[in-house]
């Protein structure tokens, strides 16, 4: 019988169809019930299964004969139909395998043991006037921002609360970044330079980026089946690249056994990439008053070697010009 | 690409209304009666206010405590005499032993408000009425539910917003106030000020909203926040039915208007339609926040649409737009 599981995120909806270990399919709606706008016709059931049965009828599947498995951010809704279990979000961090999962929403940021949310900072109390895309976001949770300048002001506050809460990372567990604020098949150099600034702890990070939730979605199907369903490579998973965290001067050597030593050094306060091939493995060595020296073998990824020196990773969210400048540094 | 359908307007044919009464009372109607607006369901009496009197209040034994006229001196509580504030009665609250003087009972009458038929009937107590309505969509809601008289300001400016609240509200009492495309802060102060306890309109500001909620004013928005007009659609509407009774509904987020008789309705199966080039779309982006217009083109993660006014199409992202039905 096929499972499908799916997460509920505050501005979208992520679906996996799981027949076996070789057919499964991802699913996202940039759509999410909205209970001020849709409750006058329908209800929270209606409209995610209205969504499930289009999805499975592509994939020549009957809803009612799944099991469905549903979660969300942060309640998940009661369903009546038989076929549908929920699973708690508090679970959904159980047992994930390799990853240090991070979930992050235009209003909150969540790991295993830490959460924040547009409350914890006072929200609404800092809005001012121009900002009425925010306070509208509030109602249509699922807008999606067309301009650089809203995009920051929803980052610039989970930033914030982040930086104010002075979460420890851990740069020995590889960190995926998951959630409605990652949704989606952009490729914005602007998601990237927010899961740098979101890293305040110094260190060597290996960074991933999953914008369809599969691995949310895979380990809910295992926690409901307690058998490995994940398969060992998933596409959609994306391999960043390594992240070095730490403020003030930093030297760095990075070497391959195809490409001759290349040794650089990175200025106090600023971010700056070096680009390296996706799947190669490199040695490198660095130096920073903070992190220390460390030498460490490295993959590629997508944008290879990224140095992070800021003092105030905060700062550029409310200040277009910097902004630009680091969006520039990213996409060379 | 398939989009979901944002109704702003649903005609019905088979709402339910509960029309109960403050306390329990006496029922007029039997299931299956016709009724209109303004004929009585039921009547009771209710005593609107009362005092707590402190512990270590001495009434005077000349009183009689079952009828005591306005002004009256009760008694004493340390030296101070205590005056009637209003014809009432003394009581005395069973659980603290304290005691009570409460307003005399006035009689309430409660009306039909809609044009319906008894459903059912919870003796003494509230009645069940199937009734034909429009049913008006408000995405931000903030108060408590309210019935009363719908007065329509004519979608005036900023500035005769003020105009018409100091010469259209002098009798607030009862009555819900479509105010116009925009509710500021200034506006929401000063309805405050003149008593009216229910606002509607387009749209809202977040300070306005903060205010609000903060003084227990009840606020019904048809679009959103910021300065947005209301859509065509609603005010065309809401123009007809001024001075009719209608009930907001904050939890349900609508706005109820009975209506005399049956409705044309257009049937909604599922949540989400196909998108079609023609259909009729509600646009969240700025700069065309909340505007009403047909879709031209459908691109793979966004649409072209035609605005009322604007010569230009406008391009829309997905998913920041919804199929009006």
């Amino acid at each position: 019988m096929p499972i499908i599981t799916a997460y509920i995120g505050v501005s979208h909806f992520s679906v996996l169809l799981y027949k076996s270990k070789n057919y499964y399919a991802f699913f996202y709606s940039p759509y999410v019930y909205l209970e001020g706008v849709f409750s006058n016709y329908t209800n929270e059931e209606e409209f995610y299964i209205s969504i499930i049965e289009l999805f499975c009828k592509k994939n020549g599947v009957e809803f009612s004969k799944c099991d469905m498995y549903v979660s969300g951010f942060v309640s998940v809704p009661e369903f009546k139909a038989s076929n549908i279990k929920r699973v708690e979000f508090t679970k959904l961090f159980d047992n994930m395998p390799t990853y240090y999962p991070v979930i992050v929403n235009d209003f909150a940021f969540a790991t295993k043991f830490f959460m924040i949310s547009e409350t914890s900072f006072g929200f609404m109390a800092n809005m001012s006037d121009d900002v009425s895309f925010r306070v509208n976001k509030c109602v249509y949770t699922h807008l999606k921002a067309t301009d650089l300048s809203s995009q920051l002001s929803l980052d610039r506050e989970v930033l914030l609360g982040v930086v104010h809460d002075k979460l420890r990372w851990d740069p020995n567990t590889p960190v995926i970044f998951m959630g409605s604020r990652f949704h989606g098949e952009d490729d914005r150099p602007l998601d990237y330079i927010y899961m740098c600034s979101l890293i305040s702890t110094p260190g060597i990070y290996d960074l991933y980026l999953d914008r369809a939730n599969s691995l949310l979605l895979f380990n809910m199907l295992n926690m409901i089946t307690e058998e490995d369903k994940i398969p060992l490579e998933l596409d959609s998973i994306e391999h960043v690249g390594t992240l070095i965290s730490g403020t003030g001067v930093t030297e760095c050597l990075v070497s391959s056994e195809e490409d001759p030593p290349n040794v650089f050094e990175v200025e106090k306060d600023t971010l700056k990439r070096m680009p390296l091939k996706y799947d190669t493995e490199y040695r490198l060595v660095i130096k920073n008053k903070e992190v220390g020296t460390v030498e460490k073998n490295i993959f590629g990824g997508k944008l290879g070697l990224i140095v992070d020196t800021r003092v105030n990773k905060a700062d550029a969210f409310s200040n277009i010009r910097k902004f630009d400048t680091y969006l520039r540094f990213l996409k060379d | 690409m398939y989009i979901p359908i944002i109704r702003k307007l649903i005609n019905r044919n088979n709402a339910f209304l509960e029309r109960a009464l403050p306390t329990t009372g006496d029922i007029n109607v039997k299931i299956g009666d016709k009724v209109a607006p303004f004929n009585q369901l039921g009547a009771c009496t209710v005593s609107y206010n009362q005092i707590i009197l402190p512990k270590g209040f001495k009434p005077f034994n000349n009183i009689t405590p079952n009828k005591i006229l306005q002004g009256t001196t009760l008694g004493r509580y340390r030296g101070e005499y205590i005056h009637a504030p209003y014809n009432g009665f003394l009581d005395k609250d069973s659980i603290n032993n304290q005691l009570i003087f409460k307003e005399l009972g006035r009689e309430n009458v409660l009306l039909a408000g809609a044009w319906g038929t008894v459903k059912n009937i919870v003796e003494n107590k509230s009645i069940l009425l199937e009734i034909y309505c429009k049913d008006f969509l408000l995405p931000i809601t903030c108060g408590d539910m309210f019935a009363g008289e719908l007065v329509v300001f004519p979608n005036p400016s900023e500035l005769l917003i003020g105009s018409f609240l100091e010469n259209f509200t002098r009798d607030v009492s009862g009555k819900i106030f479509y105010i116009g495309g925009h509710v500021s802060l200034s506006v929401a102060m000063r309805s405050k000020e003149l008593n009216l306890t229910t606002l509607l309109a387009g749209s809202i500001s977040k300070e306005a909203f903060a205010f609000a909620k903060k003084s227990g004013l009840n606020i019904g928005v048809f679009e959103g926040f910021g300065e947005i007009p209301t859509s065509k659609i609603i005010f065309d509407e809401l123009k007809n039915i001024s001075n009719r009774f209608v009930f907001f509904d904050v939890e349900n987020h609508t706005l109820r208007v009975p209506m005399p008789s049956k409705l044309e309705t257009i049937p909604v199966k599922k949540p989400l339609k196909l998108l079609k080039a023609g259909d009729t779309v509600q646009i969240f982006q700025s700069p065309y926040f909340g505007g009403i217009g047909t879709v031209d083109t459908i691109k793979e993660s966004s649409i072209l649409v035609k605005i009322p006014k604007n010569s230009n199409l406008v391009e829309v992202a997905v998913p920041n737009f919804f199929v009006v039905v």
